[in-house]
């Protein structure tokens, strides 16, 4: 029987709502309940904090995982990603309050973001100098109080950007929810696997 | 009571267990087994045919020795050592190696064991047969279920030579994560191959099937020869019990630059991530300007641990405790046992009743305890008796007991 990480919040919202209407799950006790670990005829989920889902995947705790490409990127992981979904659809783009900067940019650019592995390889293939800030949250502070010149994020409306007066200069990754599997299950289970994609598509 | 900790004691034991059991079942096969130095020169990796291996070596600081790093390839290192002597070298040459490999991963330095082995003949699918038959007993060892993936890296090859160098990292890119989606949209925007491309990740599986599904498809020379070479080897392995384990991919990505024709990966379930891995890699001599044949693969023996619980192994079979008014005459017994071959250890008499408990609990089969003038108490662990005896009676009982063998398989 599959594992199945499930990113808590909304991606966990929109899975399951797919889930419940392809199979026939009891999960009456799951809405008011703060369970970790639902198990069902079908599979087994573990709801887990976004960020996490990637190493529970790749340490073999879960067949699969399912969160935002941008989390599965940021962590480095050789995991297969097998299928990318519908929802959850953003990019990672700069953005900057200075809508010229990136024309001459600074001798180190100074970025603020909740994503350094991914920044780094976008500022590494642009051939720019750079500085990494990393932030835990509301990265579009950032330049508004000059402790970066530009950040990295991802952006879903653009709506946050406009009311800081930011620009978006660059999206250069889009990013939707993804499933992903280590290389092991994906050998042994690979049917149970591509049936459970179906369903989840 | 507390109790100690002994599972680092018992790991390394569990961990040489297993390298003997692997280097055990090569030796079988008629492999040496050789020991590979931790340092290496980093002009060993200078050519091109090492670059996936370069940015993960653990280099010294200047003030030491700037060209040294640590052993990262053993492939590389023992092909290198060899390249002098190989015209006079017996063959086939065939080593098989324990030890340890040293890389960086995301800039942390990390330590690995590994096996393997390493084959030097010209009989190439001969050793092809052999480095998968015995990849395939390598994994049996671990006693569960495993899948030996193989393929040609003339196939992809082949298939990339199509490409310029920016389409070939894509593809290699989509590949490597597996992903349908991006390879359909990838295929739909290539003007070659756009039915070989948009179904490459469903050319993986049962030997057969693949092999006979591959034949709806125009390919080139070196993918035509990549299949011929597969097709002769799965005959061979047709016969044999593994062969329902074994699963042609032809999507799969070699890890390193230096292999040439077959490669193979190995996976247990319950295990993530591949544990064995290897091919044939008759270029790598090239890079110290000489041609031979070589094959063979490697295993890391800390994924194999991680598979499995630790069982308590017994350290050692007597617990001598030692009145410390009487250390000559336990020391002389202990000698004398180990040349019975006992394991004995010995420790000062001090707090008896919980030392006793705890060897109970490590599973100790004998305890003595020394009193004066060479009078011993032997606790035996398995019949819970006790016994007072002098040292002449305790050797002529405890030779006896060993004679009978009923000494927890030693």
């Amino acid at each position: 029987m599959l594992t199945i990480a499930l990113a808590k919040g909304r991606i966990e919202k929109k899975v399951m709502e797919i889930l419940c209407s392809k199979y026939p799950l009891d999960l009456n006790n799951y809405k008011n309940s703060r369970k970790l670990i639902l198990k069902t005829d079908y599979f087994n989920l573990i709801l887990v904090k976004a960020c996490d889902v990637p190493i529970y995947v790749d340490t073999g705790i879960a067949d699969l995982g399912i969160v935002g490409r941008d989390t599965i990127l940021e962590s480095s992981l050789d995991l297969y990603e097998l299928r990318y979904l519908s929802f959850g659809k953003c990019r990672m783009s700069l953005a900057a309050k200075n809508n010229q900067i990136m024309d001459n940019p600074p001798s180190i650019l100074r970025v603020a973001t909740k994503y350094p592995k991914i920044s780094s390889k976008y500022l590494n293939e642009k051939k720019l100098s750079f500085r990494l800030i990393p932030l835990m949250g509301s990265v579009e502070l950032a330049p508004l109080v000059d402790l970066s010149d530009v950040i990295i994020d991802i952006v879903e409306t653009g709506n946050t950007l406009k009311a800081n007066n930011l620009y978006e200069i660059d999206s250069f990754l889009e990013i939707t929810s993804s499933v992903v599997s280590n290389h092991s299950s994906y050998k042994f289970k690979k049917a149970e696997i591509n049936n459970f994609l179906e369903q989840i598509v | 009571m507390k109790t100690i900790n002994s599972n680092f004691y018992q790991n390394f034991a569990y961990k040489n267990e297993l390298i003997t059991s692997f280097n055990n079942t090569f030796k079988m096969h008629g492999f040496n087994e050789i020991s590979v130095p931790i340092f290496q020169n980093s002009n060993l990796f200078r050519n091109s045919i090492f670059n996936s291996l370069k940015d993960n070596l653990i280099t010294f600081s200047k003030k030491t020795d700037s060209k040294t790093v640590l052993q990262n390839d053993i492939t590389a290192s023992i092909a290198a050592h060899i390249t002098q002597d190989y015209d006079f070298l017996n063959k086939p040459l065939k080593l098989c190696y324990g030890c340890n490999i040293f890389e960086l991963n995301n800039q942390t330095p990390i330590e690995k064991t590994q096996v393997g082995i390493e084959i030097y003949d010209d009989q190439t699918l001969i050793s092809d047969f052999e480095i998968i038959n015995l990849a395939s007993k390598a994994l049996k060892l671990s006693n569960n279920n495993f899948v030996l993936e193989i393929s040609d890296v003339n196939f992809l090859n082949g298939l990339l030579a199509d490409f310029n160098e920016t389409e070939k990292f894509q593809l290699i890119e989509i590949l490597k994560i597996k992903n349908q989606q991006e390879l359909n949209l990838f295929a739909l925007k290539s003007n070659t191959n756009n039915k070989l491309l948009k179904e490459l990740l469903s050319l993986s599986g049962n030997p057969s099937d693949v092999l006979t599904k591959i034949k709806q498809f125009k390919l080139n020379k070196r993918m035509e020869k990549a299949i011929d070479n597969l097709s002769s080897l799965i005959n061979y392995l047709k016969d044999y019990s593994f062969y329902k384990s074994i699963s042609i991919d032809l999507s799969l990505i070699s890890d390193k630059d230096y292999y040439s024709d077959l490669i193979i990966k190995g996976y247990i379930e319950n295990y993530p991530k591949a544990v064995l891995s290897g091919g044939r890699y008759d270029n790598l001599a090239s890079a110290f300007n000489k041609s031979f044949p070589a094959c063979g693969f490697g295993i890391d023996i800390d994924s194999f641990m991680n598979l499995k619980k630790i069982s308590s192994t017994v350290p050692y079979d007597i617990l001598l405790l030692v009145n410390s008014k009487d250390m000559k005459n336990a020391f002389a017994l202990a000698e004398k046992l180990r040349d019975f071959n006992f394991k004995v250890n010995i420790e000062s008499y001090v707090n008896n009743k919980e030392r006793l408990e705890k060897a109970f609990i490590d599973n100790i089969p004998f305890t003595i305890i020394s009193s004066l003038n060479a009078k011993y108490t032997l606790i035996d662990k398995n019949s819970t008796t006790t016994l007072k005896l002098n040292d002449t009676q305790l050797l002529k009982f405890l030779k006896a007991y060993k004679n009978q063998d009923q000494y927890l398989g030693h």
